[in-house]
């Protein structure tokens, strides 16, 4: 009798001591493992003792408490979010990342709901996992995976890991359009060329051929320029070996300017120079104006007839900004992220009208990244875009250099 | 007893998680019948009007859940009206959800039509007010944030001037030919889905306004007007009798 006693007291006092709902289940689970001992060997008062010693080692000991603190730790420490049940269903942990699920709204009572979903499944032995894509924002896409686990046979619980992929998946789609893109660029001049000589192969009218001819040598332009263009990039992107010089900055737009006077003319477009705020910055010339004149040529090229551009320089706070403003027909939401990417189209249809090869927005990222700058972009569709080119007045600091190609570089989607 | 309330308060609770999950489902489903809109796409078209049916299951098991706790519970006060405001709010999202499927059957009518940057630029503007709306509706009653319930409308004002312009831009664009008549009515119908989906978000706010402080905006107007219809009434009474007089 007075084991049974002793026994609902340590079970009393087990309770008390791990409020610990987790803990608490598992103490109740040995207790009870316990008491069936205590129960078969009620004859037998030594083994009840050693029970009953057994449970206060236990209760006392401080390794289990360890154990699954660092368990917790190392849960936490996961870039992945974790849920993990027991048998019954009964939560045993949540690391951080899974925390904000549970209870949350918008986006994360869906994922919740995923995760409850799963993890029913896994405790009927039952794998299982569910791309997710969320539109936000922010707009996400995760992998929900769950599973049981089973050892020896035994079902002891079930684990649902969550895992964010949106970075992986755009990275993915990144390398699948540069090289459909590229492919795309090149093989176009060269299937024309080809096709052109086929046919010069069986003419003899000299007109045709001379026709043939010129198409044929346009097409190898085309090529050379293309090839030229890439050429440019990949040295833009393998950094600066030049010393940076005192430029005026003013002067740099008023020279990519003159490039594109000509065409925005022609579409009657109003082109608008606003450079009295204009300072002299440590800069590459060259890699300016190639900069500032792809900005200028896209604002021209997008925007319709009779429409603005407009540029102006706007000194702040020890950097300088080439902000070049356009009323053109935008670009969608979803692209804007994208389109300094390499070969990147917002609309492929379009490209035989406007020309280009897609390069132009992806050298000037790179030339603000030479210079310790940044790109901005906000757009409208039916709007207009507002590019801005924004670099610090010093120039790149010094440690730039050195650090190029390293962590600090713009993100490098594919390497050509 | 007070055991079977702290069951009710879960409960209570249960149906409120339901009610911001539907509400989540929805959030989801506008901007992604508008990418179908926008893409021309009828796969994503085809997943949201599947998908609606999930919605339509869980806001009646939402209903139910909240019938069975007002016949065993018998709620009093703020409980009552918390159940009653979950009753009609679901409706409210169960209809923005049906809006989200009209936009995907109105894509399908228009199939095929392409749209000028200025229109396309108008409905991602739409789409994003309308979602944002509704994601605000459902913070508002979750967190029972009565100033955030209240400014509804006045956030709601930016998707209805956005329609506005939408409409015009449609009959500008018909004129020049860019779109037959048929796309035309089509996508004022899509417009007017979108400003829809705006108001409910704000009658979810009124609800909400309802549940915390107990005022009824409609119980209001009905006290203005029998006001306004005792005034009259005494005032004509008051003419007859100084006619009488005279």
């Amino acid at each position: 009798m007075w084991s049974f006693i002793s026994l609902v007291l340590i079970i009393v006092l087990g309770i008390l001591l791990f409020s610990n709902q987790q803990r608490e289940r598992k103490i109740l689970k040995k207790l009870q493992r316990t008491l069936e001992t205590a129960g078969d060997t009620q004859s037998d008062p030594s083994s009840v003792d050693a029970a009953l010693d057994r449970l206060a080692n236990l209760l006392h000991s401080d390794e289990s408490d360890d154990m699954a603190r660092r368990i917790t730790v190392a849960f936490d420490a996961l870039s992945t979010g974790a849920v993990l049940v027991d048998a019954d269903g009964v939560e045993l942990l949540r690391n951080t990342l899974a925390q904000p699920y549970a209870a949350g709204r918008h986006g994360d009572a869906l994922i919740e709901n995923v995760i409850h979903a799963q993890l029913q499944d896994a405790l009927v032995g039952e794998t299982t996992d569910e791309e997710l894509r969320l539109h936000g924002p922010p707009e996400r896409v995760l992998l929900i995976v769950g599973s049981p686990l089973v050892e020896a046979g035994e079902l002891l619980g079930a684990v649902v890991l969550v895992d964010d992929i949106s970075e992986q998946q755009r990275l993915d789609r990144v390398r699948r359009d540069f090289v459909a893109n590229v492919s795309h660029e090149l093989r176009t001049p060269v299937g024309a060329m080809s096709l052109l000589a086929e046919t010069l192969q069986d003419e003899s009218d000299a007109d045709v051929i001379k026709t043939f001819l010129d198409r044929i040598q346009i097409e190898s332009d085309r090529l050379a320029w293309l090839v030229d263009e890439l050429l440019d990039l990949s040295r833009i992107e393998g950094g600066i070996d030049a010393q940076p010089v005192i430029l005026d900055l003013g002067l740099v737009v008023e020279e990519s300017a003159a490039a594109v006077r000509a065409a925005a003319e022609a579409k009657n477009i109003s082109f608008v120079l606003d450079l009295h705020d204009a300072p002299e910055i440590l800069g590459h010339r060259e890699q300016l104006i190639s900069a500032v004149t792809n900005l200028l040529s896209n604002a021209v090229k997008y925007t319709d007839e009779r429409g603005t551009v407009s540029v102006r320089v706007v000194a702040h706070g020890g950097e300088v900004a080439v902000v070049v403003e356009d009323s053109g027909i935008g670009i969608p939401q979803r692209d804007v992220d994208r389109v300094f990417e390499r070969f990147y189209r917002v609309d492929r249809g379009r490209a035989g009208t406007t020309g280009g090869a897609g390069l132009g927005l992806s050298i000037v990222r790179n030339v603000a990244f030479n210079h310790g700058g940044r790109v901005e972009l906000t757009s409208h569709e039916g709007v207009g875009s507002t590019f801005s080119m924004i670099l610090p007045m010093s120039g790149a600091p010094e440690h730039h250099r050195q650090r190029v190609g390293m962590s600090e570089r713009p993100p490098r989607e594919f390497d050509a | 007893m007070v055991e079977l309330r702290g069951s009710f308060h879960e409960e209570l609770d249960a149906v409120r998680d339901l009610i911001v999950t539907l509400a989540a489902h929805v959030t989801e489903a506008i901007p992604l019948a508008t990418e179908a809109l926008i893409d021309n796409n009828l796969e994503i078209a085809q997943e949201v009007i599947q998908h609606d049916v999930d919605l339509d299951l869980l806001s009646v098991e939402i209903e139910e859940r909240c019938y069975a706790l007002i016949a065993l519970q018998q709620p009093m006060a703020s409980d009552m009206r918390s159940i009653v405001t979950a009753m009609k709010i679901n409706g409210e999202y169960e209809r923005s959800g049906d809006l989200a499927v009209n936009i995907c059957k109105g894509l399908r009518r228009s199939y095929g039509m392409t749209l000028s940057p200025i229109l396309r630029g108008l409905i991602t503007s739409m789409s994003e007010e309308a979602t944002r709306l509704t994601r605000l509706s459902v913070d508002a009653y979750a967190e029972r944030h009565v100033a955030l319930a209240a400014a509804l409308p006045d956030i709601d004002d930016r998707l209805d001037d956005l329609q506005i312009e939408f409409i015009e831009a449609i009959f500008n664009a018909h004129q020049n030919g860019e779109i037959l008549l048929q796309e035309t009515v089509q996508l004022a119908l899509i417009a007017r889905f979108y400003e829809r989906i705006g108001d409910h978000a704000v009658n979810i706010g009124e609800r909400v306004l309802y549940m915390v402080t107990g005022a009824s905006p409609e119980r209001e107007v009905r006290d203005e007007l029998t006001t306004e219809l005792h005034d009259t009434i005494e005032s004509e009474a008051s003419k007859l009798a100084e006619g009488e007089m005279e």
